[in-house]
């Protein structure tokens, strides 16, 4: 059994306060901020070597972008993944999610046999949940997203997707693409021996030389989307906190209360 | 509620200790000359802090008549919030002079119990002075109002890429006041040491009123008795602190947490021993019981994925990146060669944090898992420590006590936590006391001492007289003294007067 990973590099949440805009075409400045694995993505390395561990499978991960995506792939091999590729070249750049589907469905087709891709179910940075369905639709296969059980039998797989206010159970027959949530599993940390076996091991970077891809369908003018506008949101106006003992803070919420008439919806 | 009301569980248990009560004299010094806080006071006080800084009612004041000790609560009868120096002073003088106890707090998260107002009167809250008040970047110093949350503290440092490297398991709910008067210290402390090695500067009111500031921006002085050493680790019992300076370091580039999961105690001491060796300092180095492990695994909600085994350790390292990047492998060879199967780590942020917030889980993961709960903060020579751990569970073993172990094996100190699992509480506490018995002496003989950080407090006060002599007890008396006359600061606390 042959399972790829889609993985994407993403900010650090903590250092989102850093991260900056391009205003010239509304793109992540990415230099210089740390990064990680899209946390929904470590749930799929880690599903994938949970079924390589039990059925004896080989994982391969990809993943598009800068060079320094490269760091990603090396943690997911310290994981336990067998082969890391990187997609990387300018005219990648600014790919929206139909491009970047288009890429990596591209990529995963010179990869050749496969049974299974897994994704995370979003990017915590570009947040559309889009690129999983896309790439089903580039490659012609079945998809089921939000995925917090997988249960491989033979050819077919039997997954539980969560909905809002319940599960469902779907069965698939592979070739398929999921993407999973973290309640699937919870991540390993990848192992010394692991992460100094990475640290030596051999990234093939695939730029467009390789894979020729038509230059209107991939990077931004491949990108049919355009971010017109990026903008932080004003905080919202402080809460007030009313001080005093008890009864005093009573008396002050009820007084706040009949000043704003905020009960003026119950007439 | 009436002062001095003791809702007495576990607290009970250290009764059986009172044989170790002070040269013979019985009950407190002036403890029948305390003043009740009355109607007249209550407005005193008002007019000092205003009206709305001063909480009388039971449902209010209830908060503060305990801290994280288990089991253990007095009630004051009146809780001051202050907002400054000048209030904290006109409040120590009227109870100077009004004959009134008077305990500082800072955030209630002590587990000997400094901060419960054991003789009632007046709970001095400095919940409200929580201002960081310079980030002298410079001179590397930080002048902090005592209320400052200590992990407040940090995430603003970092954003100037400083670091205060003292991080107590509850940093995100305890003061540097309360730090400074616990000489608390945190994991970093194998590299870092703890609060007492950054305090360069003290502003505080005394017993009587008097303001005193000792030190200043200063790495150096020497030009007075170590007031700043005093004050620190004294347990609020000196001074009531208003301001601190703390000095910082520069913020490590890179850290890397590694988990290395071990069977054998043994197989412990010979990697710590090789990491001196090999002449690197971990900022780190914890130590967490397969027990431990198992009842935090079950509290906190997602949990960090972990291999099963008997003794975990938990080594950090931060610095320039190629430095770490070497003692990870370095650390990772003295494993291998040890025989472990393998070392697991944790390199980036949310990897860390999970990791770190199982750790800080621990203790209310324990209390979670038995209520009844007693906690002991011994420290030994850091060369005898896998020896301690071992004595403990032989003795633990011996008196069919189930304890969780966790602590700061780097600083030779660990919390033994025994967890009550029989039904029998009069038997639980007779097997505990003959253990701690056992296990103090072993402690004590080994050169090792009955607090490493959380303090004597009231919990530990009837064990003092085991680690020191009654002419040292005698001095720390004086000195008491000196600073309160009266007895009016924190009574009850540490030592008998
Ligand atoms: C501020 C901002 C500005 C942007 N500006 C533009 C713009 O100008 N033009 C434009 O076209 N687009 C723009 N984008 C969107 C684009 O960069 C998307 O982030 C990208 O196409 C992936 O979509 P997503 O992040 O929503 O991923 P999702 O669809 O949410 O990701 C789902 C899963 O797909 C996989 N995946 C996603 N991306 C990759 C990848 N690169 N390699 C491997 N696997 C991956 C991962 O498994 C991931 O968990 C912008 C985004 C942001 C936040
Ligand atoms: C989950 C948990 C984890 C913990 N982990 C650690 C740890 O890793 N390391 C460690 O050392 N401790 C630890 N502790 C113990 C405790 O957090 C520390 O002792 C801490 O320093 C107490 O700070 P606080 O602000 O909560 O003080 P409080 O509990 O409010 O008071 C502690 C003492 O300080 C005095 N005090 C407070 N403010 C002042 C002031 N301004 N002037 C004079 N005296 C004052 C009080 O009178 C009291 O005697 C832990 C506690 C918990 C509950």
């Amino acid at each position: 059994m042959h399972i790829i990973v889609c993985i994407k590099q993403v900010p650090d949440t903590e250092e989102l306060p850093r991260v900056r805009v391009n205003p010239e075409d509304n793109t992540i400045v990415r230099e210089g901020i740390k990064s990680i694995i899209n946390p929904f993505d470590e749930n799929a390395i880690e599903e994938a070597i949970r079924i390589k561990e039990k059925n004896s499978a080989v994982v391969t991960v990809i993943s598009m972008g800068p060079p320094q995506a490269k760091d990603a792939l090396r943690k997911a091999l310290a994981m336990g993944a067998d082969k890391a590729i990187l997609i990387s070249d300018p005219v990648f750049a600014g790919s929206d999610t139909l491009a970047t589907s288009f890429t990596l469905s591209e990529a995963i087709r010179k990869i050749g046999n496969f049974d299974l891709i897994l994704l995370g179910k979003q990017a915590i940075d570009g947040d559309t949940a889009q690129v999983g369905p896309g790439l089903a639709e580039w490659l012609g296969i079945p998809q089921v997203t939000y995925v917090r059980r997988l249960e491989i039998k033979d050819k077919l797989i039997k997954v539980e997707r969560v909905l809002e206010d319940c599960f469902e159970i779907v069965e698939v027959k592979l070739p398929a693409v999921v993407t999973v949530t973290k309640e699937i599993n919870e991540p390993r940390y990848p192992s010394l021996k692991g992460l100094l076996r990475a640290r030596k091991a051999e990234i093939p970077v695939w730029g467009n030389d390789y894979l020729g891809l038509p230059l209107d369908k991939v990077g931004l003018d491949g990108s049919p989307t355009r971010v017109t506008k990026v903008f932080v949101p004003e905080p919202p106006p402080k809460g007030k906190i009313i001080e005093g003992d008890l009864n005093q803070k009573v008396e002050k919420l009820i007084e706040e209360i009949k000043k704003r008439d905020l009960l003026k919806w119950l007439r | 509620m009436t002062r001095g009301n003791r809702l007495s569980g576990v607290f009970g248990l250290f009764g059986v200790f009172g044989s170790f009560s002070l040269s013979g004299k019985s009950g407190e010094r002036g403890e029948m000359s305390y003043k009740r806080v009355t109607q007249k006071i209550i407005d005193k006080l008002e007019s000092i802090t205003g009206r709305e800084n001063v909480l009388t009612k039971e449902e209010d004041i209830e908060p503060y008549s305990h801290d994280e000790t288990p089991q253990l609560k007095f009630s004051p009868e009146v809780v001051v919030k202050v907002k400054d120096t000048s209030q904290v002073h006109q409040l120590l003088a009227l109870c100077n002079k009004e004959k009134i106890p008077i305990t500082p707090r800072g955030g209630g998260t002590g587990v000997t119990g400094g901060a419960v107002p054991v003789k009632g009167g007046v709970v001095l809250s400095f919940e409200k002075m929580n201002q960081i008040k310079d980030i002298d970047i410079e001179n590397q110093m930080v002048v902090v109002q005592p209320g400052v949350i200590n992990g407040n503290l940090q995430r603003e440092l970092e954003k100037e890429g400083l670091f205060y490297p003292v991080n107590p398991a509850s940093m995100d709910s305890c003061t540097i006041g309360g730090n400074v008067a616990e000489s608390s210290s945190g994991a970093n402390a194998v590299k870092y040491g703890g609060t007492k090695e950054y305090v360069c500067g003290i502003k505080a009111v005394l017993p009587s009123g008097e303001l005193i500031k000792a030190g200043g921006k200063l790495v150096k002085n020497a030009t007075d008795y170590r007031l700043i050493q005093l004050i620190t680790g004294s347990e609020g019992t000196l001074a009531a602190i208003t301001e601190i300076i703390l000095r910082t370091v520069p913020l490590p580039e890179t850290r890397v947490d590694l988990i290395v999961p071990v069977n054998k105690l043994s197989t412990v001491k010979n990697i710590i021993s090789k990491i001196w060796q090999e002449k690197i300092i971990p900022a780190s180095i914890e130590y967490i019981d397969e027990l431990t492990i198992k009842i935090t695994k079950d509290f906190v909600q997602q949990p960090p994925s972990l291999p099963v085994a008997h003794h975990y350790l938990l080594i950090g390292v931060d610095g320039k990146e190629e430095r770490v990047t070497k003692d990870i492998e370095i650390l990772g060879q003295i494993c291998m060669d040890e025989k472990v199967e393998d070392v697991l780590v944790a390199e980036d942020r949310p990897a860390r944090e999970k990791l770190w917030k199982l750790r800080q889980s621990i203790r209310d993961a324990l209390l979670k898992f038995s209520l009844t709960m007693v906690e002991e903060d011994i420290v030994v020579p850091r060369s005898k420590i896998t020896e301690f751990v071992e004595k403990i569970n032989q003795v633990c073993s011996e008196y069919s006590l189930t304890a969780g172990v966790f602590g700061h094996l780097g600083d030779g100190n660990v919390h033994l936590n025994l967890l009550k699992t029989s039904s029998c509480q009069d038997e639980w506490e007779k097997k505990v006391k003959k253990a701690l018995d056992k296990l103090f002496k072993i402690a004590i003989s080994m050169g090792g001492k009955i607090s490493g950080e959380h303090g004597i407090g009231l919990v530990k006060k009837a064990y003092l007289p085991l680690v020191m002599s009654p002419a040292e007890i005698d001095i720390i008396r004086k000195t008491k003294l000196t600073f309160d006359p009266n007895n009016i600061l924190n009574p009850g606390k540490i030592f008998d007067l």
